[in-house]
């Protein structure tokens, strides 16, 4: 502390010690009993000081645009020390607030706090309700992740449905009709400056009020107890139930109490449930296994339309948006715009509800309207997430959201953020957009694992309705693996083959075609190939793939594939040599498995056969003469239909080459 | 009153554990961030060296890859070195920025010195001050010569250091 000719000095000057007196030591008179209830305020106070703290020190990092939002925020999370604790800190607080601001206003009318002549006192504190409101939406969307940014289309969306007013205020919070660079500045200067300094005025109008409310009563209060005034009060006189005591120490310790235990559940909150809100699903459903566990991930996927995500509002405007569900078209206006404006009503007008109902039942109506709004609020709100919850698809669709946000995350921290933005970590990842290129582009036809790609079934219509689609082409999972192929020998007639190809026009020539004839006459327990003999030649033509997972084979394997093969050397179950006419190199062409090369030409080319290059002249071309030729079903993928990088993409996805963390050196 | 001294105890404690709440996060955070932008020295392969002309000082570019903060920037230039071999072979590697504030330093082939255009800092070919504001001489780099496949390479390692100080300080 300062020398006492110091505080003199500086006191002389200021006048900071009556200052901070007529704050603290002012003989305040607090309910006898109820000095526990009155603390709300103050600890809003104290974790709005959490959240200008913290705010602060997300800014010295954060950066409001496209290309750096949410590399800023994610650098925040895994580079910067604490960073993660430091924005759990901001992110829970905020919303701890606004239970916070709940609670309080539940006790301000449970106590009549409200009533002539605190009528402002109430309305400035429903005011200061609806700017904290107003931060977590503006705040929600800067990260840019996908969560923000769905929630925050919704919430403007639900902005724009107002009627006159909607378009204009819409495009005012979004900067123009899309979002983008200019949202995000927006949503920066409302968040930390606009709101803020509306916050501030509102606090010091709302204190200036208590204050004089206060002192008012406590000037009453020492007239009643002055026994030279003449002065008593009435034995029913609210006032008769007030102790005078100084805000410090008395209220400043049961405010600080209140306040670290509100921190505290937030902090036990961001440490038992450290991602944000995905901790329900497990990640790891079919292909979707992320690279890392769900608990490392606190933001989700950058935000990227192109990404599937199911938008959901934040919780406390949750109810609006399943409203807008449940009521017919045209009636959601009402409550998009009208419930809001009704809400606002109803508790402004709480004041003069006793004007009408008189003071005892006026607030009686006070607190039913309150709780039971609330709890009607929060009923809507449980519902619509228990249904989202039980939704058929909502487990695959969380989960691959999580692993979208899992795998963003991983590339991030490998590779870093390009400048182009975060959005390309995922667009030019295979893992990530193989799934969604197939199920696009090849999933009407093909099936991967029996769906289509991404996890979801392949639907088409039928009477009416929405069935699971039959497949008409092979079943891709696992091309040109050894397996794979050892499989479609041994029968391509199988429904994972061949199977379904009959039903489409020039299907049959397939199904019932030379391949399925060879299977007929060379495979099976009458057949003069063993398994051992269909496993070599499948490996020998899933060498020329050579996916990243095949195994480098015996040279006892390479001849007997050979020999199958070309039919050169061939011997037969009892070891002898044998004459085998139906060897591979009469229709199909690869010099690894023909050293003569006498064959080819009937059937497709399996030089390279599953490789990079192979599959992306096949997708791009398929009727060419060295693939299907004229027998060929399958339609050409070309340029316009899919773009060079796609290709790419699925053709690395197809083959399994995607970066992972074993790669790394 | 024993009862208020005790609670202003109670709001000593209650408000330090507050305090402390914010403050600890907010020192590792702040100084966290300033870690950016330290490099360690990393030798660059510039030029072969029977193409390096004996006596001629030439500047060569130093392209890296930049990472600055959470962005990762491809390859591009990151600064630039001045080789030069002597009579007798022997090379030695110059940092181009200048140590008066950081200009890039030209070499004026005429006069055999290095000249600063900023504030008309020269120096000469071994890179001492001859005349200007600059504090101290060229910073001069760690060279080594390596053999890859048979050819003669030199390789440079390139560092930044500290400007407008006597000392040769590396940034970082
Ligand atoms: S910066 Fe080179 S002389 Fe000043």
């Amino acid at each position: 502390m300062l020398p006492q000719k110091a505080q003199q000095w500086i006191d002389e000057r200021t006048g900071y010690k009556n200052f901070l007196h007529a704050i603290f030591l002012l003989n305040f008179p607090t309910k006898r009993r109820s000095r526990w209830q009155f603390i709300w305020g103050g600890a809003l106070v104290l974790m709005m000081l959490v959240e200008m703290v913290t705010g602060a020190l997300l800014m010295t990092v954060y950066s409001p645009s496209e290309a750096s939002a949410w590399g800023s925020v994610h650098f925040i999370e895994t580079q910067v020390d604490l960073g993660w604790f430091v924005r759990g800190l901001h992110h829970y607080t905020a919303h701890m607030m606004i239970v916070a601001i709940i609670v309080h206003i539940f006790l301000v009318i449970i106590s009549a706090g409200y009533r002539k002549p605190k009528e402002f006192i109430y309305w400035t504190s429903l005011l200061i309700g609806g700017v904290i409101i107003g931060l977590t939406i503006t705040g929600n969307p800067l990260p840019w992740d996908q969560k923000g940014y769905w929630s925050y289309q919704i919430e403007t969306g639900i902005a724009g449905t107002m009627p006159v007013i909607g378009s204009t205020l819409r495009s005012l919070v979004v900067g123009g009709s899309e979002f983008g660079n200019l949202t995000l500045t927006r949503l920066y200067t409302i968040h930390v400056i606009v709101l803020p300094v509306i916050a501030m005025l509102l606090f010091t109008f709302h204190m200036a009020l208590i204050r004089r409310e206060r002192l008012r009563t406590a000037k009453i209060k020492e007239a009643a107890d002055d026994p030279e005034v003449d002065f008593q009060l009435d034995e029913d006189d609210p006032v008769k139930d007030e102790i005078t005591q100084p805000y410090w120490p008395y209220q400043t310790t049961r405010t600080l109490v209140l306040t670290l235990v509100l921190i505290g559940i937030v902090i036990i909150q961001m440490i038992v449930y450290p991602a944000l809100k995905n901790q329900h699903v497990s990640v790891g459903h079919l292909d979707w296994e992320a690279d890392l566990p769900a608990s490392e991930i606190k933001l989700e996927a950058p935000a990227d339309s192109s990404i599937p995500y199911v938008a959901r509002p934040e919780w406390f405007v949750r109810f609006l948006f399943e409203l807008r569900h449940m009521v017919p078209k045209e009636m959601e206006v009402l409550v998009t715009a009208v419930l809001p404006g009704v809400i606002l009503a109803v508790l402004f007008l709480v004041p003069f509800y006793e004007k009408v109902l008189g003071e005892k039942w006026g607030q009686r109506v006070a607190i039913i309207v309150y709780v039971g709004g609330l709890l009607i609020i929060s009923g809507i709100s449980w519902y619509g997430v228990k249904m989202e919850r039980s939704a058929p698809n909502y487990a695959l669709n969380r989960s691959q959201e999580v692993a979208y946000a899992a795998r963003a995350s991983w590339l991030a921290s490998q590779n870093g953020v390009p400048p182009e933005g975060p959005d390309f970590l995922l667009r030019n990842d295979p893992k990530s957009m193989g799934p969604l290129i197939f199920a696009r582009h090849c999933g009407i036809c093909h099936t991967w694992n029996g769906h289509d790609g991404t996890g979801h079934n392949i639907m088409e219509m039928k009477d009416g309705k929405k069935v699971k689609a039959t497949p008409r082409a092979s079943d891709l999972a696992g091309f040109a693996t050894t397996q794979w192929l050892t499989e479609f020998l041994m029968n391509p007639r199988s429904p994972k083959f061949f199977g379904h190809v009959g039903s489409t026009k020039g299907g049959d020539a397939i199904l019932n075609g030379d391949m399925s004839d060879w299977a007929d006459s060379y495979v099976g327990p009458e057949g003069i190939l063993t398994k051992a003999d269909i496993e070599a030649v499948a490996a020998l033509v899933a060498r020329e793939a050579n996916r990243r997972d095949f195994k480098p084979l015996s040279e006892e394997v390479v001849k007997r594939g050979i020999s199958v093969f070309s039919g050169i050397d061939f011997k037969d179950k009892s070891g002898k040599v044998a004459e085998f006419y139906g060897y591979c190199a009469q229709c199909h062409a690869m010099k690894a498995g023909d050293p003569e090369e006498e064959g080819g030409g009937a059937a497709p080319d399996f030089n390279g056969y599953g490789s990079e290059k192979w599959l992306a002249d096949f997708i791009r071309k398929p009727g060419a003469e060295r693939f299907y030729g004229d027998k060929n079903i399958m339609p050409a993928f070309e340029e316009s239909k899919l773009s060079k990088h796609d290709l790419n993409l699925l053709v690395k996805w197809m083959r399994g080459e995607w970066q992972r963390p074993e790669q790394e050196k | 009153m024993r009862r208020r001294k005790f609670l202003k105890h109670c709001t000593s404690i209650l408000g330090s554990l507050y305090a402390t709440i914010l403050a600890v996060p907010a020192l590792g955070f702040l100084f966290s961030t300033l870690k950016r932008g330290k490099q360690t020295e990393k030798p660059y392969r510039l030029a072969r060296l029977n193409d390096l002309e004996p006596g001629v000082p030439q500047r060569f570019t130093i392209i890296d890859q930049r990472v600055d903060a959470w962005t990762k920037y491809p390859s591009g230039p990151i600064g630039s070195v001045w080789l030069s071999k002597s009579q007798d072979g022997a090379v030695t590697a110059f940092s181009s920025t200048c140590p008066h504030l950081g200009c890039v330093v030209d070499y004026v082939a005429g006069d055999e010195e290095y000249f600063c255009p900023c504030h008309a800092a020269t120096f000469q070919t071994d890179g001492a001050m001859v005349s200007g504001p600059q504090p101290r001489g060229m910073d001069e780099l760690k060279t080594t010569i390596e053999t890859i496949r048979g050819d003669q390479w030199v390789m440079v390692e390139y560092q930044k250091f500290e400007t407008g100080i006597a000392e040769k300080v590396p940034i970082g």
